[in-house]
């Protein structure tokens, strides 16, 4: 610019009259502190307005608190009408210059258009604040020469003004916030605290009163507070508590010290509380007691810790039932362990839950294996599965379970597929909302293998007992039939059902049935072997025959008899035999009887005797009636008759005496010899023994059978082997010996030897052997060779003596063999 | 035959033998039952008469021998003739002794039985008639008193009256009374027969 002299006084009028709006500016700004911002730009924007004679000023604040920024608009009076008109819609001012401008105002143009009409108006933003961060100032002039270098100073001194003031005024409303805020935190807190104290009183009354020991600690764990229960059960004073943080843990067990002081100290530092078990002394009785120490942080408002409060609790008995639960439990365990039987567990979805060492062994999953599988998956045999998960869907819904609470035989799955059979009970168990059913599985396959041998070997004995040709038949051990085999339903007829219990009685003759019942009954009381012979009806032909049956009772090993066993046999012709042979016997007997002198006089005396009496009698009296006066012809009559009578009697004995000794044979039949001397024998054993004489026979088998009268060649044996008996029975030497011989001659005919040991035949005598009435005997009738020879000859036979070497007598006889 | 004298048993099984004896003898005039056997007999009641029995040994069940000893037994005394078809001696000599009258063996002659049978006949009346005047004399017995009993007993031995008093320790008065009272009580006419009463009842001092 240029300067000149009128300029000059001109410039020196307009500096002076800046540096005097420069003072009022100085001036304002100390008006401003202790006032708020609004009036800082009021004052700010009036003097402006003033000073520069500007025709807009516009100022935008930046609002610290985020929201909208303040915009303060003043218009000189020649742009306003009125004064709300010099002040108002500072917003749309602002935003007509953001339009124009843009939204940064340093970037505005110098120039734009006058927002509210009239010519455009020359603008000069200033920042507020280093960074604009109060705001912006935007002053404007119609005169086309603004800003100029005075007046932008003036702009800027102000604008700068403006900013510390404004700071300034910032600040202080923030400090006056901040102490207000201040105040009201403190009278909150003073009212918080107050509660916090009086529930701790309130919270250290109830202390005070519960039934447990409590305490409450300082945050540095000093105690503050015991209760009287606390007291009262360690003994311990509330000064000696108090004086020191652990003096309490005196009354505390000294090998728990240790836990209970780590325990206590980690909760305390940490602040997280803290909750231990330990043994302390109860003072009334010195004993050691359990207890759980709990201790929780009371924190206030901003979670500072007040205190801790804390109670101890005597657990002893919980802890003492526990531990005994425990040990109940451990030894559960340990039998589920080392039970036989496999235990496994299963929860409602069927997974196994438990498993124990013998369930490994049998199935052989391990239980890790098999923990959390599921049951019909592991050891369930596939074919059962479908049945298993119906049966126990249809359990939880309806509670009911047919198998369950039993034993039940089935079969399971080993892990290598092999299923095996096995016992098996399940037993359910209401488990908070679940069930748990517990298995006990048994492995039977050792004895399913014994019962299968059982069988096996009883299906064998019942073959044997219903194949083997006797009759055999058990009872129970009262004397019930209970078992016979086939035969002896052939042999009587009947069923199995009518033979039992007493049912056998109906094939025993009823003159015999008492006997057998009472022979029977003996038996099963007594314990005593069983033997009845009785006729038994066979169904066959309905006849009744001889049965013998045996029984004998099977006992245990205590000797209780727990069966009896027993066969019946059908002898009949056995016993028809002996008696055959009995009879045969006595006739032998009787006939050899006979043959002795005596005894033959005697009988043949004596039955010719009695019809001889009657004859002379008779004949007397029949012609004594015939004299008498006058006669008596019905007794003579009578009497003759008699006479007759006994006479037939007589010729009839002498017949029959006759036919005893006749050549021709009574019976003719197939005799076998050695039979004949074998029955021969057993009559005269006895009389050998009697006289200590040995009795051999030497018989050859297959001797051909001979035709003939079986008893009259018995008789002959007979004859000879008692002649040879009583020849060596005289004898002081040995050998005492009589043999009987029985072979085939080269001519197919049978020959018979009867050999003694005895003085043998005398020369002189043996021509006279078998004449009749010959004997060397002092008792013989000498009738009995004789008689033999003349029983062999009518046989067609011959008998004849001979010497034995080195001594004694040999008789022979010779029979020719039976021809068909 | 009405009121018969005496009665004749005949025991034997044969009945021909049984019909042939009986009617010898109802010829001879006895009076015959007839029993199969012995047992039958023994049932049987009989008449108190005189009376034998004709007994065949060789009987059924109880043997004639069995049968003479069963009698015995029972106190029957009737005298028995035995017969038998076998005759052995030990058997014969056994029954005589046992007290048969006599032992005949068949056949035997008319003559032989009818002896027999009245042999056996008188015998039973003898002892009959002993019996009865045993009886008699056991009556009058019984009529003495005690001490007169004792008085009786030494009369017979032969002993004095002076010896009796002595023995009784009574005097020979009494005794004289006592002995008077017996002789009347036993009717005796003599001591001789007094003795062979006393014989009789099998009295000793």
């Amino acid at each position: 610019m240029d300067l000149q002299s009128g300029d000059v006084a001109e410039e020196i009028k307009r500096l002076q009259r800046c540096i005097n709006d420069l003072v009022s500016l100085f001036t304002l700004s100390a008006m401003w502190s202790g006032g708020p911002p609004t009036q800082i730009v009021d004052t700010l924007l009036d003097a402006l307005l003033r000073m520069l004679q500007l025709d807009l000023v516009y100022v935008r604040l930046t609002n610290s608190g985020g929201q909208a920024p303040i915009e303060i608009v003043r218009f000189s009076r020649s742009q306003a009408q009125t004064a709300q008109e010099q002040t108002g819609q500072p917003k749309e001012t602002g935003e007509t210059l953001k339009r124009w401008l843009g939204t940064d105002p340093q970037k505005w143009p110098p120039l734009i258009r006058n927002p509210l009409g009239g010519r455009d108006i020359s603008i000069m933003p200033l920042r507020l604040g280093l960074q604009g961060e109060i705001g912006d100032i935007v002053a404007g002039s119609e005169r086309a020469d603004f800003p100029q270098q005075t007046e932008r100073l003036i702009l800027s001194v102000a604008a700068n003004q403006a900013s510390t003031g404004l700071q300034g005024a910032r600040l202080l409303s923030e400090q006056k916030r901040v102490a207000s805020e201040l105040d009201r935190r403190v009278a909150q807190r003073t009212r918080e605290l107050a509660k916090a104290n009086e529930e701790l009183r309130l919270q250290v009354g109830l202390l005070q009163h519960i039934p447990v020991a409590a305490w409450t600690l300082a945050p540095d764990g000093k105690p503050d507070f015991v209760n009287q229960n606390w007291l009262e059960y360690t003994g311990q004073a509330l000064d000696y508590v108090r004086s020191e943080p652990e003096a309490w843990m005196t009354a505390t067990h000294p090998e728990d010290r240790e836990t209970v002081s780590r325990s206590f100290w980690g909760g305390v530092r940490s602040g997280q509380g803290f909750t231990f078990e330990a043994r302390f002394r109860r003072v009334h009785d010195g004993a050691w007691r359990w207890h759980l120490n709990r201790a929780v942080a009371l924190r206030d408002a901003a979670g500072e810790i007040l205190r801790f409060v804390g109670t101890s609790t005597d657990i002893d008995d919980l802890k003492q039932s526990q531990d005994d639960l425990r040990r109940a439990e451990e030894r559960t365990r340990l039998v589920v362990e080392t039970a036989l039987d496999a235990v496994v567990t299963m929860n409602s979805q069927g997974l196994i839950t438990s498993w124990n060492k013998q369930a490994e062994i049998i199935f052989g999953w391990s239980p890790e294996e098999a923990l959390g599988r599921k049951m019909s998956e592991t050891i369930i045999p596939m074919h059962y599965r479908p049945s298993h998960e119906n049966g126990l869907r249809h359990f939880l819904n309806t509670g009911q379970g047919p198998v369950l609470n039993q034993r039940i035989e089935i079969t399971a799955l080993r892990r290598d597929g092999t299923e095996f059979p096995v016992e098996l009970t399940v037993t359910p168990l209401k488990s908070g909302d679940g069930w748990t059913f517990s298995s006990f599985v048994r492995d039977i396959s050792e004895r399913k293998r014994a019962e299968e041998k059982l069988r096996e070997s009883e299906l064998n004995l019942r073959q044997m007992t219903e194949t083997i040709p006797e009759m055999l038949w058990s009872a129970t051990p009262n004397g019930s039939i209970d078992y016979c085999n086939a035969r002896v339903l052939d042999y009587t007829g009947l069923s199995r059902q009518k033979i039992q219990g007493a049912g056998w009685m109906k094939m025993i003759h009823p003159d015999d049935a008492e006997n057998a019942a009472r022979a029977w009954t003996h038996s099963v009381e007594s314990g005593g072997a069983f033997y009845f012979e009785f006729r038994g009806l066979r169904a066959s032909d309905g006849k009744y025959r001889w049965c013998v049956s045996r029984a004998l009772p099977l006992r245990s090993p205590d000797g209780d008899i727990l069966k009896w066993h027993g066969t019946v046999v059908d002898f009949h012709d056995r016993r028809q035999a002996q008696e055959d042979l009995r009879n045969a016997q006595a006739e032998l007997a009787h006939v050899n009887r006979v043959m002795t002198m005596g005894e033959l006089t005697a009988s043949i005396a004596h039955e010719v005797n009695q019809p001889l009496a009657s004859i002379i009698a008779s004949g007397d009296s029949c012609s004594a009636w015939l004299s008498n006066e006058p006669p008596n012809l019905d007794r003579a009559r009578a009497a003759a008759g008699r006479i007759i009578q006994a006479a037939t009697q007589a010729s009839e004995i002498v017949q029959r005496l006759r036919a005893l000794f006749k050549k021709t044979t009574s019976m003719t039949i197939s005799v076998d010899v050695n039979g004949a001397i074998e029955d021969t024998i057993s009559l005269v054993r006895h009389e050998a023994q009697r006289n200590e004489v040995i009795l051999r026979t030497e018989l050859e088998p297959g001797v051909p059978s001979v035709s003939g009268d079986r008893v009259q060649l018995q008789q002959v044996i007979l004859n000879l082997a008692m002649n040879g008996i009583e020849s060596v029975a005289q004898l002081d030497y040995e050998p005492r010996r009589v043999m009987i011989r029985s072979t085939r001659s080269d001519s197919g005919e049978v020959l018979v030897t009867v050999e003694d040991t005895g003085p043998g035949i005398d020369a002189e005598h043996s021509d006279r052997l078998f004449a009749p009435f010959f004997t060397t005997k002092p008792q013989g009738i000498g009738m009995g060779l004789p008689i033999c020879r003349s029983i062999i000859e009518a046989h067609g036979g011959r008998l004849w003596a001979a010497k034995n070497e080195p001594r004694g007598a040999r008789f022979h006889f010779i029979l020719p063999a039976r021809t068909e | 035959m009405s009121d018969p004298k005496s009665i004749v048993f005949v025991v034997d099984d044969d009945p021909l033998v049984r019909d042939s004896v009986a009617d010898l003898l109802d010829l001879a005039g006895f009076t015959v039952r007839t029993f199969g056997s012995a047992t039958n007999f023994l049932q049987s009641g009989h008449p108190d008469l005189p009376a034998c029995l004709i007994l065949d040994v060789e009987l059924p069940g109880l043997s004639g021998l069995d049968l003479q000893v069963e009698l015995t037994k029972s106190g029957v005394d009737m005298p028995i003739v035995f017969l038998t078809g076998r005759g052995d001696i030990p058997m014969s000599v056994r029954a005589m002794k046992r007290g048969a009258v006599e032992f005949l063996t068949k056949p035997f002659r008319k003559q032989e039985l009818l002896e027999a049978v009245e042999e056996a006949l008188l015998r039973d009346r003898e002892s009959r008639n002993r019996r009865a005047e045993t009886a008699e004399l056991e009556k009058r017995l019984r009529t003495l008193t005690p001490r007169e009993r004792q008085v009786l007993a030494l009369v017979v031995t032969g002993l004095l009256n002076k010896q009796i008093a002595g023995e009784l320790g009574t005097t020979e008065e009494t005794i004289k009374v006592h002995r008077g009272r017996v002789m009347s009580k036993m009717a005796a006419g003599s001591l001789a027969e007094l003795v062979q009463m006393a014989g009789k009842l099998k009295i000793s001092p």
